[in-house]
């Protein structure tokens, strides 16, 4: 009938955020599992935003590290967002994406840089790809920089 | 100070509450008052269409009449049947109480349908005539629309349209993307109003028949052959219909008549030029 064909334009609206729902919140808990298993696993490296080391000891090298990540929103966060953006307040839907993409881009820093006993200096900064073009995802790339300590052989504990 | 390294318990950052939660009641409440503006502008519509003079409609009948879709040129010469349609309406008139114009075209679609499009033009789909045997059904239709011409229900449709697209633009920004969307919640929405709207049509038809041919004979006629000709209906589906089912809609008819103890007399039976 004619009633339900018109509902096909709905539906098409509709879908993406329902498998955005479904897919987003699979994708983010397995994220969220990998990331505390490796934060766990990095517990042992210290790594502050300070200038200077809190260890004692000779500093033998120091290099500059990184590790970015991009990730992407899907049609369910894009939409509460937009709903947000009628109404005002706190973006929660985008807060997960940006905390797992903060917390992804210091892990890929000290994956980058094994034998370090140290980072100093961590700085974090953010990207918006395709910024406010129509009909673009958004996505958002977290960059975190900083700087490694190796110590001298005697001093390292 | 010795480094104890430790993760934080819990993080603060993220909110801990399901993620449908906000996205539901933002929905939820941005819909109620969505609907109750429709509502109540909807009501500010049939005031101000109620209330306008003649001269006014006439000045905005013009405005729309030459934007309203499907409106064609006028033929050179008519059609034998589009004559005898338009000597059919004529002689409606004086019974209907219409001063506007009323100008009947015949079309062909396999439809059985008609239509009136503003600045008075009915459009009479011909398969419209293979589903009526008397010159009483074809007048009770015709009659169905000579009154939403003077109940004003296309410019009702019209301000209910321009009240639901100034909405949308006012919620989205645009109303190209939001408007496809609403389009079925619009029809769910209007579908109701426009049943009430075809129902005081019917009434006011079932009035205009009686006055001319001093009863009520053949006013079913059309309705009942639809559905007649309808093999199944799908459930539900009258929720979305702008026109009321036809088996109520025939109940309708039949309870008016009774009510209003009109007799149902002999009908003219149809002949229409080839």
């Amino acid at each position: 009938m004619d009633g339900f064909a018109s509902f096909f334009p709905l539906l098409i609206w509709v879908l993406p955020i329902v498998l955005g729902f479904f897919f987003g919140r699979l994708n983010e808990k397995r994220h969220y599992r990998s990331i505390h298993a490796r934060e766990q696993a990095w517990l042992h490296l210290p790594t502050t935003a300070s200038r200077y080391p809190l260890l004692p000891g000779q500093v033998a090298r120091s290099e500059l590290v990184g590790g970015s990540v991009v990730v992407s929103v899907d049609y369910f966060k894009r939409a509460a967002a937009g709903l947000r953006s009628i109404v005002g307040g706190p973006v929660k839907s985008y807060e997960s994406l940006l905390d797992r993409a903060k917390r992804e881009a210091v892990l890929r820093l000290k994956e980058s840089c094994p034998g370090a006993h140290e980072i100093v200096n961590l700085r974090l900064e953010t990207a918006s790809l395709s910024k406010n073009a129509r009909g673009g995802i958004g996505a958002v790339e977290v960059f975190a920089f900083a700087t490694a300590i190796y110590l001298a052989e005697q001093t390292a504990a | 100070m010795k480094y104890q390294p430790s993760l934080p318990g819990r993080n603060d950052n993220v909110s801990d509450e399901h993620p449908l939660k906000d996205f539901l009641s933002i929905l939820v409440k941005l819909a109620a008052l969505a609907l109750l503006a429709f509502f109540v502008l909807g009501l500010l519509v049939d005031a101000v269409v109620d209330r306008m003079d003649a001269s006014t409609e006439a000045a905005l009948t013009r405005l729309i009449a030459d934007k309203a879709p499907g409106v064609m040129a006028a033929p050179d010469k008519p059609h034998p049947r589009e004559a005898q349609l338009q000597a059919l309406v004529d002689s409606l008139r004086s019974c209907a109480r219409l001063t506007g114009p009323a100008t009947v075209r015949l079309t062909e679609s396999k439809v059985p349908n008609a239509v009136v499009v503003p600045g008075g033009n009915i459009y009479v789909f011909s398969a419209l005539l293979e589903h009526v045997q008397s010159e009483n059904g074809l007048a009770f239709v015709l009659a169905h629309e000579l009154a939403h011409l003077s109940h004003r229900d296309h410019l009702r449709a019209l301000g209910r349209g321009i009240v639901l697209y100034g909405l949308a633009a006012l919620l989205s920004g645009d109303t190209s993307a939001l408007a496809t969307v609403l389009a079925p919640v619009r029809q769910l929405g209007d579908a109701n109003y426009s049943r009430a709207r075809e129902s005081a049509a019917d009434a006011r038809a079932l009035q205009v028949l009686a006055c001319r041919y001093g009863h009520a004979g053949g006013a079913t006629e059309f309705f009942q052959a639809l559905d007649a000709g309808k093999d199944k209906a799908i459930p539900g589906a009258h929720y979305f219909d702008s026109h009321p089912a036809m088996r109520a809609r025939i109940a309708a008819i039949q309870a008016a008549v009774a009510q209003q103890g009109l007799k149902t007399g002999a009908v003219v039976p149809l002949a229409m030029p080839k």
